[in-house]
Parts: structure tokens; sequence; C-alpha cells
């Protein structure tokens, strides 16, 4: 199997205060200056909230994206709970796509995990256990730029129930992905379009995953296939393994100079075939752990 | 990426007819090209006196061919010929009439073949074995590598009794089941042995484990054959053939994970084209019909045994959902070819999943054991044949299969140097 791809920039992981707009605003925004991201500009919201337009480093081969947070004044209906979106943009800011949602409400925190190329927004209910909202909407946020063997434009988004923290194929039409790679901008499911998709190691019969004879599951770089099915793209996730058992709770594990937390316990255990894995920590000397607000 | 024997691949192609000779030939091809060829071989009637090399396997021992036959009716001066001896039945006080050596004509079947097996044995020092009072089986001679195909007659053909193999000429038999004992190279322990037999069907050889626990005698040799030889695997097929009995791949694999050792062989069986296994229409095809060795165990199986979650398989990424059918039904990916942004391709190690004992007995574990050496998959498609470069080194695809919604769109590469 192909080895991890490391960005060999500062990885952690944040808390962020989910039960009031401007502190879960500013605490997003600390997970993304503390990785490396810079600021753009402010964006103005609603009740005089104020987000962020933030510009990731720039990658080897100096792609760039940029992500904008803030809240617009939507609210979940009845309930009334104020939704803070994302977007994820080029670095020109030509091209974008929402890439995930989440709502505020009491006593609620999410994490970030964070990188200077992607970003995973989730809840964590060991952070956050009233309320219990694992199963609700407006928990994920998530995307950046992959790994590719060509300079341009490459971005994607998975968001809401269809991040990887849900599911390695998203399939609700109710919620959103997106991606831009190759000239080829997507963000509406299709026949013909490949939404994000993560492989997983299993038998040429696609039956069950299989493990080594030792029980171990194999552990891979996190091959992404998007695009059209005309001619779809294989990229890779940064600072990211994928190992092909499914597991339903926190695992976290360290290898390879890096902490390492199990992302995807929140799929569908009957039918999904792998876990991503996302670095936590590197032990670099830039590198920092956790940061609660 | 990948596991690779640090030498070239031996390759080399051959011929065969479909008669009793050819299977003599096939086998010394393998013998030959897996360890050497013995310009000395007294037992090859086609012998090959470049002498070369061989892939790196070591000769074990031959084995001693044999042949049976089974009586009706003996009477006096009928005629036994082995190898171009002759021997005559005569009974007390009488002389041969035909020039045979004579041989005691006893009270009934029975006794005459016991006398026969005496005189022959002092003769030819052929020994034999009486498996059933009405027969006869000579095994062994004092040449230890006991040529196959030695042609045995009886006179008068049809009514003294049947040999268990046919030249096509009535009353005609020839000798069979001989041939070599080879192994791989070894890389922890317990490498690869195989025994290389002919067949009493003149059209068919033999490949099997050491203890036979699995017998390939299905490979349709009358064809042109090639062989792709390391000193850990091999394997022989019919270039640009994929059908039923075209091909067999034998590997002592590179050990993953707490696989001490790790053997595999893959192939046909049943002499009769259409019994199964050994076909090269998709990636399935390993789990056919198969030997597997692994840390202790060993055991013959074909992909009835078990579930189908026990079938041996190449592993390697593909769709992340869905176990069962219906839940792929959202595979889009499953037909297509999956390339990088630069239009390569990702190469994935050939691993292989098996149980670590037989399916069938209930109790299996199913797991990765080992991986194919000089071999890797992409994932895309191409026929069987077709060239590819494989770590700096000119191979081939030897199968794959296009995908679809249910299963892995890939092919299985190897090298050719």
């Amino acid at each position: 199997m192909s080895g991890v791809y490391y960005s060999n920039g500062i990885v952690g992981s944040f808390v962020c205060d989910s039960s009031n707009v401007q502190n879960f605003l500013d605490d997003a925004y600390t997970a993304f200056s503390t990785c490396g991201w810079t600021l753009i500009r402010r964006i103005a919201g609603s009740s005089g909230t104020s987000g962020y337009m933030v510009e990731s480093v720039a990658t080897p081969l100096l792609q760039k994206c940029r992500i904008r947070f803030y809240w617009d004044g939507s609210a979940v209906p009845l309930a009334g709970f104020p939704i803070i979106k994302f977007a994820i943009f080029d670095a020109a800011e030509s091209l974008g796509f929402e890439c995930g949602k989440i709502w505020i409400r009491s006593q609620k925190k999410n994490r970030i995990i964070c990188g200077p190329y992607q970003f995973f927004c989730f809840f964590d209910s060991r952070i956050s256990p009233t309320p219990d909202v694992s199963g609700q909407g407006g928990n994920d946020a998530s995307g950046g730029i992959p790994v590719t063997s060509l300079p341009g434009t490459a971005i994607w988004g998975c968001g809401e129930e269809n991040s990887f923290r849900r599911t390695l194929l998203p399939l609700n039409h109710s919620f959103q992905f997106g991606f831009s790679i190759g000239g080829n901008t997507q963000s509406a499911f299709a026949s013909n379009v490949v939404q994000p998709t993560l492989l997983t190691t299993r038998g040429s019969q696609l039956l069950n995953t299989v493990p080594f004879g030792d029980l171990y599951y194999p552990v891979s770089s996190v091959q992404m296939v998007i695009g059209l099915t005309s001619a779809p793209i294989v990229v890779c996730l940064w600072d990211a393994i994928m190992v092909s058992a499914f597991f339903n709770s926190p695992v976290t594990t360290n290898a390879d100079f890096h902490d390492w937390e199990a992302y995807s316990i929140q799929c569908d255990g009957s039918v999904t075939t792998g876990c991503l894995f996302l670095a936590t920590k590197s032990y670099e000397s830039s590198s920092v752990g956790s940061y609660a607000h | 990426m990948g596991y690779y024997t640090t030498t070239s691949v031996f390759q080399k192609s051959k011929t065969f007819g479909s008669t009793y000779p050819y299977g003599k030939q096939f086998i010394d091809f393998l013998r030959d090209s897996l360890v050497g060829a013995d310009p000395s071989d007294v037992c090859d009637p086609n012998s090959d006196t470049s002498g070369y090399p061989g892939a790196g396997w070591m000769l074990v021992s031959s084995i001693t061919a044999q042949i049976s036959f089974t009586a009706l009716a003996i009477t006096e001066h009928n005629l036994f010929t082995l190898n171009g001896t002759k021997f005559e039945f005569v009974a007390s006080g009488h002389s041969p009439i035909h020039g045979g050596i004579p041989v005691p004509l006893g009270g009934d079947n029975d006794s005459s073949l016991s006398s026969l097996g005496t005189t022959v044995n002092g003769v030819l020092q052929w020994e034999y074995s009486r498996p059933t009072t009405g027969s006869i089986t000579f095994y062994k001679s004092t040449d230890p590598k006991i040529c196959n195909g030695l042609v045995c007659s009886v006179s008068p053909s049809g009514s003294v009794g049947i040999w268990d193999t046919s030249t096509g000429v009535a009353g005609e038999g020839f000798t069979w089941r001989g041939g070599y004992i080879v192994k791989s190279a070894v890389v922890n322990s317990n490498p690869l042995i195989l025994k290389l037999m002919t067949h009493s069907n003149g059209s068919h050889v033999m490949i099997s484990d050491s203890a036979e626990l699995m017998i390939f005698d299905g490979l349709q040799i009358n064809n042109t054959w090639e062989i792709l030889a390391s000193k850990y695997q091999f394997s022989i097929r019919v270039p640009s053939n994929t059908a039923v009995g075209m091909f067999l791949i034998a590997s002592h694999m590179k050990p993953l994970s707490n696989s001490i050792y790790c053997n595999f062989v893959s192939g046909p069986t049943g002499p009769i084209v259409g019994t199964g296994g050994g076909d090269r229409t998709s990636l399935q095809t390993l789990g056919g019909f198969y030997y597997a060795e692994w840390n202790g165990n060993a055991y013959g199986a074909n992909s009835g045994s078990g579930s189908s979650n026990q079938v041996p398989a190449l592993c390697f990424p593909g769709m992340p959902f869905g176990i069962a059918n219906v839940d792929k039904l959202s595979n889009k990916i499953g037909g297509l070819d999956l390339k990088r942004d630069d239009g390569s391709f990702f190469p994935y190690e050939a691993f292989l999943a098996f149980c670590d004992s037989n399916p069938f007995l209930g109790g299996a574990v199913y797991g990765i054991r080992g991986a194919f050496w000089d071999s890797l998959i992409y994932p895309t498609y191409a026929a069987v044949e077709t060239p590819a470069l494989i770590n700096g080194n000119s191979g081939i695809v030897l199968f794959g299969q296009t995908g679809s919604g249910t299963s892995n769109r890939g092919i299985f590469v190897t090298r050719t140097q």
C-alpha cells in the first residue's frame, strides 16, 4: 500500500463552544489560525456577529483554498437554532460551494481536527454530553485540498450527514458535498457524478472487509475517488489513514510519530467497510495538541 | 510497492500435442524450467540439450512411473511386452513359441500374474504389487528415473486383459504417474513442494502438493504453453486463452503478518474440459480449485467450500460501502478505471486472503495470508497478455476483471523479465 501523505505542518484537535455564535466562530478561527491558515477578511454576519474568510497554507504544488464561516441569520425552523454555514472556495474565490452547517444550541460543543490543508468539524459526545445531538443535522463540516499529482485548483467538501464521520460514500441527497478538480466542479448529486468516495481494502468480489492473519486490518493512505463517471479521479487526503475495518467508538492510537483518532465512527456498520483515521498530533517541534476555549 | 525477487523471471514457451508422449514432455518442460534442463536426462524423449539453469527451484526426487493390468483370461503363449522385453506364459514342460522369456502359467489368473510379477522383477527389476487377485501393478525400477510413457502390450489384444492406460493401439498401454518432486526456494520455512506427474490420460498431467491433498489434473496440455517462473513462484498458461484448463499458478508466497509460511496453488481439476478451474476470466479464478498451506495447516478445496466470504480472493482498495449486493446499488465506480489526476494508477500489492484451515470443516478463519511475488494489481482493466511495466521491468496482464456494481475492477500484472 502507498504511504501516508503527511503535510508536515501543524495538525491539532480543537474544541469549539457551539452554545454561542460568536464564541464558535472565534474558536473555529483559532483552530484554523493555529494550523497556519491566514485571515483574508472578516465576514459581517447577522445580529452583529462577525465571521471569517481564511486561506490555507500553500501545498507543495502551491495550491490554496479558502474557507468561509459565518452566521447569515438563518436558523433551524421551529427550533430556532442559529446555523453557521461553512463554504469552501478556490484561492481566487471564483468557484466554491457549501461544505457543512453547524447548529448553535445550549450547552453544545463541537470539535475541529485541523491541519494546514483541510479541516473536519464534528460533534463529539464525550465533550458535549448535554445534549447528545450526535444523530442530528447541523454537526458536520469538512473540506480542504486533496493530495494531487498535478498543480491547479483542487478542493473538496462534505457537509452535514454526508461527512466522512457519517459515511465513506456520501449518498444523502438532502445534504452537501462538492469538489473541483481538473476544471470540473460539481456540488449536486447526479447519475454521472462520483461524489467523494473513500476506498477500503476488500476482496475483489466486494464482500466483507478482510483482516490480516493476525486479525489486524490493512492500513493505507486515504484514496478518494471524485469526478464524473466518464473519468473519475483518485486523489488522497493529507494526514489521514484508512483502516479497512469498521469502528463505532472513538478509537485512538499512536503510530509513525503521530496520534490518530477514528473519525468515521457514526457510519452505518452494517454497510461500511472501513474507518477514516485523522492525525490529531504530530510529534514535531511545531505541532500542537488540543486547544479548549 | 510490491514484493520482488531479486533475480530475473524465467520465461519459456513450448507446444505439446495430446497423445501420451506429450504428458511426459510437459512434465519435463516444467521440471526443466523450474530446476534447470539436464541434457543427460535419459528419460526425456525430447531432451533439451541446451542445459539452461531454470528458475531456481530444486529437484527433490523422481517419482517412479507405474502401469496396472487387469486380467480377463490368461492362457498359454499369451505375450506381455514391457518396454520392449517380451514375456510369454508357458505351461509346465512346454517352451515359448513366440520367443518370449518364459513365465509359468498358473492354474488361474491370480497365480499366473504372481509368476509374471516374479519373472519381470528378476529380469527387469520392476517391482510389483497385487492390489486385487485379478490385477497387477508394476511400479519400480532399479533406474531411479523410470521413464513415463514406456509402451507395454499384450497379445492377443482384447481377451487377455486391460491396461489402465492406452496408447490408442489395441492391447497397448504406457507407464504413467512418474515424474518429479520439486521444491521452491524458501523464505522462512516450508517451501512449496510439488509433484509433477503424468496422467493415465495421455492428454493430461497431474500437478499436486507433496501429500496429494489436491491434484490439479485438468490442464489441457494440447496447446502452446508459456511458463513464468521465479525461485518462489510460477505460472503456466496458454497465452491469450482464458478458458478453463489453461492456467495454473503456484506460489511460496511472501508471508504477511503472522504467517510463518504461506503456500498456494490454484489450477484446474478434472481431465475433462469444463470440470472447472484454471481459467483467467476474472480475479476470482484463484478461488476455483486451490491448495492452501499455512502455518502447519494444509488443505485442498474449491469455491463451494464454506461461505462466499471464505473463498480465496485478492484484496485491494475498492468501494467502501455495501456488503450485501442490494447495498451496492450506489456503486458508480465498479466498472471504471480509477486513475490519478495525472493519468497514472495507484499500484496495489497482490494480497491474497484464504482460510487458515479447510472452510468446509467449519471454524476456519479467513484473512490475508500472503502476497504474490513480482506482481501488482492495478485498478483498471486490460485484456490478458497486455504488456505492462512493473517495478521498472516488463510484465503482462495475467488475469483481470472489468468490474461491476458488485465487484472490483482490476488487473493482476506480473513480471516477465
